[in-house]
C-alpha cells in the first residue's frame, strides 16, 4: 500500500482535480486527522503493538456491525491497467487492484501511520540496523500455499536485482539483506540508520516465491504472472479482458473473513463523458475523480453519493530559471502577484481547491501552517517589474526593456481541459500588467521531451507528493542535471538544509528543517504554486460502511457491504 | 484470376514493408521517449535504463530496426508493449477480432442502409423522400463521427435520462453474461456492438447512398433500359435486375476506397464506445510511443487495406463481366 505514494503519475498529470463536498464535511486540512504521522521514524515495538489494536479493533467492529454477503461493484476506470505483478506495475490504476488481491507487510492508516497486516508486529534492533518484521501464520495464497518469510525475502531479492526493473529500487538501496529466521520471521539489515527504514521495507506488495522463481532473469516485465496474478489478500483475480475488465472475486479463506461483496469488476472506458453517463444510469457503480465541472449534475442524482477529500497533489506554473528574466527574485515574485489563483480556482475547480502555497501540502506532516505567501496584487506586481526595468517604454500596452519586450510561452500538456483553460486566464492577468504570455499546448511525451531538455521558458504541470519527505529530485542543485529539476533551481543553503533533514529521525528536528526549507522555496518563487486540489468520488447509495481516503478510495473496501434489499446483482 | 491473385499478394509484401520502414522510422524520430509515460520523479534513473535495456531500447536505431523487421518477417512477433507489458502478438490477437467485427456489421450497415435508400430516392426522384432523404445523408456525411457517437450515446446510453435503452460501452454486460443463455449471450452482443456499428456506418451509408441515387438515375436513362421497358418488363423487374447489377459497379468500387476511412473510423469509435479493438490500442500505442504496438497496428491496419482493395477489384471484375483481371 504504501507504494501508492509514489505513483506519480501519467494518470493524475492528465486527469482533472478531485475534491470534499460542501455537504460531506471534512476536516479542514489543518486538523490532526488529516496529517500525515510519519510513525515509522522512530518506530518501536510498542508502537506497533497499539497498532495491532487499532487495526483488530477496526476489524471487531466490523465483524460485530450485520453485513449480508452478495452483490458486485462495478467500478469505471479510465485507462486499463498494465501489470498485476507487484513488481513491474507501473499505473495507479494496477496499483489499487493490487491492494485488494495482494497483502503488503503493512497497512497504512487513514493518518498514515502503519498497521499490521501481513505483519502482525515488528521491532527494530538497538541501533536501528536491524528491522524484524513477524508474520501472520494464516495467510495463504490464492493457490493454497502458505505465506511465509520465504516469500517475504524472495520479494526483497526481486526487488533489488536490477533485470528485473522494479521502479522503486532505488527505495531498496540501503537495505542491506533479509533474513529468514524462521517460516514466520523476516529480519531486514541495514548499512546505516535513517529516518525512512521501515517505510522503504515495507514498500511495495510480497510476491510469491513459489511461483516467480521459475521465472528466469530478466524477464520479469513481460512474465506471463502479469496478467495473471496469485495473491494473498482479500479478493482474488478471476479475469481479465483487456481494455475491457479485469474482474475479482471474494477470497472465502482469507485470514480476516471473507468480504462481503462477491465480485469487484473494473470497466475500462477511456472516455470522461462517457463514464459519467455511465455512472448516471447505473452501468457503473463508481467513478474516482470526477471532474468538478460534473459536480452539480451528479449531486442531483438521487442514487449517487458524492466522497470527497484532499488530494494530494498540486498545480503549479516553472519558471525556467536559465532565462535571464526569470533569474530576477522581484520578476518571479511579481508574476505570482499578477496571477489570481484564487480566480482560477472559482472558475475552474468551483469550490474544490485551495491555493498551495509551497512544495508540501497541508496534509502532509511537515507542512508549514506559517508560510507567508504572495497573494494577488498587481499593482504591488507592476512597481516590482518596474523596479526590474520593465516598463512600458514605448506605449504599446507592454513592458520592454533593453528594446525587449516581455513575452514567454507557457507550455502546458494536451488532454488536461483545466490546465488548457488557465493557461487562457493566465495569458489574461498578466496582459493586465503588460506581459504578453503564449500558450503552446504540447502533446504529453513531447512536452516532456522539452521540459528534460530545458527547452521551455514557463511550464504548467503537476506533482503528487511523496509521504516519504525528500524534496531533492525536485529542488536540489545537484538534481539540476537530471530529469526533474528542469527549471533549475539552485539553492545552496536550501541543498544544505535537504540533505540534513533527509536523514534525520528525531521527528520535530526534522519537522523544523522542513519548515525552514519551504520558507526558502516560497521566497525563491521558483514556481508559481497554483492550488492544490479535493478529488470528488461517486458512488451508487446502496454501498454501506464506504469510507475513502486520500491515501485511496478503496482504503477500506473489503469492509463495504449492500444490504440484501438492495442488491443489484 | 489466380495468377493475378497471387501476384497482387507479392507486390503487397514489398509494399507492407516499406510501410513498417517509413513508420519505424517516423515514430523513432518523433519527441519523446516511451519511458516518459513514467514521469515519477520517485522512478530511479538506473531502473528507467534497465527498462531501456530490458525492451532492446538501448540499442542504435539500425540494431533495433533489423530485429523487428527479423522478428516480424520470420517468426511473425512483433515485440514486447512497453505500456501493456506483454507480447504485442497477444494484444493484436485479442483486439484484431473485435475490430474486425465491428467494422463488418458497419460495413453491412453501410451498404444495406445506404444502398436502399439509395434505389427508393432513385425510383422516387424529386419526391418529399427523395428531398429528406438529401438533406438527412448530408446531415450525417458531414457530421464527425466522435459528434455523432456522443449525439448517439445521449440520445440512447443514459446521456438524456437515467434510464438507458442501450449501453454506453464495451461488448458485453460484464456482470451478467457469464450467466446468460446462448440466446441471452448473443443478445447482449448484438446491443453492444448497435451504437458503435451505427456511428461508424450512417456517415459512409449517407455517402453510399447519394452514388446509388446518382448511378442508378444515370442508369435508367441507358438505352437498354428504355428497351426493357418497352419490352413490358415491370419496374420492379427493370430497377433490380437490369438497372442495380450495373449501378453497383461504382459503388463497389467506392466501397473498395471507403475501407481505409472505415478503419480509420474505428481509431474514433472505439475510443467514444470503449470497444476493445485495434483503434483503442493505436491511440494509446501513439500517445505512450509503444513503438512495437505502435508498428504492429500499423502494419495491421495498412494490410487490411491492401486486402480490402484486393477484395474490391476481384468483386468488380465479378459483377462487371467486362473487366478482365490479368
Amino acid at each position: 500500500m504504501p507504494r501508492i505514494a509514489r505513483i506519480t503519475l501519467f494518470i493524475f498529470l492528465l486527469a482533472v482535480p478531485s475534491c470534499s463536498s460542501p455537504s460531506t464535511s471534512t476536516d479542514s486540512p489543518d486538523a490532526p486527522g488529516q496529517r500525515l504521522i510519519v510513525k515509522e521514524i522512530t518506530p518501536d515495538r510498542g508502537r506497533s503493538e497499539e497498532r495491532n489494536l487499532e487495526y483488530e479493533a477496526q476489524w471487531d467492529e466490523f465483524d460485530a456491525t450485520p453485513h449480508d454477503p452478495g452483490d458486485a461493484l462495478v467500478v469505471g476506470l479510465i485507462a486499463d491497467a498494465d501489470s498485476l505483478n507487484p513488481l513491474t506495475l507501473e499505473t495507479k490504476n494496477a496499483h489499487d487492484i493490487l491492494d485488494l488481491l495482494t497483502l503488503s507487510l503493512t497497512h497504512i492508516n487513514p493518518d498514515y501511520s502503519s498497521a499490521p497486516s501481513l505483519a502482525q508486529s515488528w521491532e527494530f534492533s538497538e541501533g536501528h540496523l536491524e528491522l524484524t518484521f513477524h508474520l501472520r501464520d494464516d495467510v495463504y495464497w490464492h493457490d493454497g500455499v502458505k505465506t511465509t518469510a520465504h516469500d517475504v525475502c524472495f520479494t526483497l531479492r526481486m526487488q533489488q536485482a536490477p533485470t528485473t526493473g522494479y521502479p522503486n529500487i532505488k527505495d531498496k538501496q540501503y537495505i542491506k539483506e533479509c533474513i529468514v529466521v524462521d517460516d514466520f520471521t523476516a529480519r531486514f539489515t541495514f548499512d546505516q540508520a535513517y529516518p525512512y527504514q521501515l517505510f522503504d521495507v515495507v514498500d511495495g506488495h510480497i510476491v510469491p516465491k513459489h511461483i516467480l522463481e521459475a521465472v528466469p532473469d530478466g524477464e520479469m516485465v513481460t512474465a506471463a504472472f502479469n496478467r495473471n496474478p496469485i495473491g494473498n489478500g482479500p479478493y482474488r483475480f478471476k479475469e481479465w479482458k483487456a481494455q475491457q475488465y479485469i474482474e475479482i472475486t471474494a477470497n472465502e479463506d482469507f485470514f480476516a473473513g471473507r468480504p462481503p461483496l462477491d465480485r469487484i469488476l473494473f470497466k475500462v472506458v477511456p472516455d470522461q463523458e462517457n463514464l459519467v453517463i455511465q455512472l448516471r444510469s447505473g452501468q457503473i457503480d463508481f467513478m474516482e475523480r470526477v471532474p468538478p465541472r460534473f459536480y452539480e449534475e451528479l449531486s442531483r442524482e438521487e442514487d449517487l453519493v458524492a466522497h470527497i477529500h484532499p488530494s494530494r497533489s498540486y498545480t503549479y506554473i516553472g519558471w525556467n530559471l536559465r532565462d535571464p528574466r526569470f533569474q530576477s527574485l522581484k520578476v518571479r515574485q511579481a508574476l505570482t502577484m499578477a496571477i489570481n489563483r484564487q480566480e482560477i480556482i472559482d472558475s475552474l475547480l468551483l469550490e474544490f481547491g485551495d491555493i498551495s502555497k509551497g512544495p508540501i501540502l497541508p496534509i502532509i506532516w511537515a507542512y508549514n501552517p506559517n508560510l507567508t505567501d504572495f497573494s494577488y496584487d498587481p499593482e504591488q506586481a507592476r512597481q516590482y517589474l518596474a523596479e526590474e526595468g520593465w516598463k512600458d517604454t514605448d506605449g504599446d500596452g507592454w513592458l520592454d526593456k533593453d528594446g525587449q519586450k516581455f513575452s514567454f510561452s507557457l507550455k502546458t500538456n494536451k488532454g488536461n481541459q483545466i490546465r488548457e483553460d488557465i493557461t487562457v486566464m493566465v495569458q489574461d492577468m498578466l496582459k493586465e500588467v503588460g506581459i504578453e504570455v503564449r500558450p503552446n499546448i504540447l502533446e504529453w511525451t513531447i512536452l516532456v521531451n522539452d521540459s528534460t531538455k530545458k527547452e521551455f521558458e514557463a511550464i504548467m504541470l503537476g506533482w503528487s507528493v511523496n509521504l516519504k519527505i525528500d524534496m531533492t529530485t525536485l529542488w536540489h542543485s545537484d538534481s539540476i542535471s537530471d530529469k526533474y529539476n528542469f527549471i533549475s533551481y539552485s539553492n545552496p543553503e536550501f541543498d544544505r538544509l535537504n540533505d540534513q533533514a533527509v536523514m534525520e529521525r528525531d521527528e520535530e528536528k526534522a519537522r523544523q528543517m522542513w519548515w525552514q526549507a519551504q520558507e526558502m522555496i516560497v521566497k525563491d518563487q521558483p514556481y508559481t504554486f497554483l492550488f492544490t486540489d479535493k478529488q470528488i468520488n461517486f458512488i451508487h447509495k446502496r454501498f454501506q460502511s464506504v469510507q475513502m481516503e486520500t491515501e485511496g478510495w478503496h482504503y477500506n473496501l473489503p469492509h463495504w457491504w449492500v444490504p440484501q434489499d438492495q442488491q443489484k446483482y | 484470376m489466380h495468377s493475378y491473385i497471387i501476384r497482387r499478394l507479392l507486390i503487397a509484401i514489398p509494399l507492407l514493408l516499406g510501410l513498417l520502414t517509413v513508420n519505424f522510422f517516423l515514430i523513432h524520430a518523433a519527441p519523446g521517449d516511451p519511458t516518459d509515460i513514467f514521469y515519477n520523479p520517485d522512478m530511479d534513473p538506473e531502473a528507467r535504463e534497465n527498462l531501456r535495456r530490458i525492451y532492446g531500447l538501448d540499442q542504435p536505431l539500425g540494431v533495433q530496426y533489423v530485429r523487428y523487421v527479423r522478428g516480424v518477417l520470420l517468426e511473425f512477433e512483433f515485440g514486447y508493449s512497453i505500456a501493456k507489458k506483454r507480447p504485442v502478438r497477444d494484444e493484436i490477437l485479442e483486439a484484431l477480432p473485435n475490430t474486425l467485427q465491428l467494422s463488418a456489421l458497419a460495413l453491412l450497415i453501410e451498404l444495406t442502409v445506404g444502398i436502399a435508400i439509395g434505389i427508393l430516392a432513385a425510383v422516387r426522384q424529386r419526391s418529399t423522400f427523395d428531398n429528406l432523404t438529401r438533406v438527412t445523408a448530408l446531415t450525417f456525411y458531414s457530421m464527425p463521427s466522435f459528434y455523432l457517437g456522443l449525439v448517439l450515446l445521449f440520445l440512447f446510453a443514459g446521456g438524456v435520462s437515467a434510464t438507458h435503452w442501450l449501453p454506453a460501452s464495451g461488448m458485453i454486460d460484464i456482470v451478467r453474461h457469464e450467466s446468460m443463455s446462448g440466446l441471452e449471450k448473443m443478445g447482449d452482443r448484438l446491443v453492444h456492438i448497435l451504437l458503435p456499428a451505427l456511428t461508424l456506418g450512417l456517415g459512409a451509408a449517407a455517402a453510399i447512398s447519394r452514388y446509388m441515387r446518382g448511378e442508378l438515375l444515370e442508369v435508367i436513362r441507358q438505352d437498354y433500359i428504355r428497351t426493357a421497358k418497352a419490352k413490358g418488363l415491370s419496374e420492379k423487374v427493370v430497377v433490380f435486375k437490369h438497372g442495380l447489377r450495373n449501378a453497383l459497379i461504382p459503388i463497389i468500387t467506392i466501397v473498395g476506397l471507403s475501407l481505409p476511412v472505415l478503419f480509420s473510423g474505428t481509431v474514433i469509435v472505439e475510443q467514444v464506445f470503449a470497444w476493445p479493438g485495434m483503434g483503442r490500442v493505436a491511440v494509446d500505442a501513439a500517445f505512450q510511443r509503444d513503438y512495437s504496438m505502435f508498428l504492429a497496428v500499423n502494419l495491421i491496419f495498412g494490410t487490411m487495406v491492401v486486402m480490402g482493395n484486393l477484395v474490391a477489384d476481384i468483386l468488380y471484375a465479378v459483377v462487371d463481366p467486362r473487366v478482365r483481371l490479368s
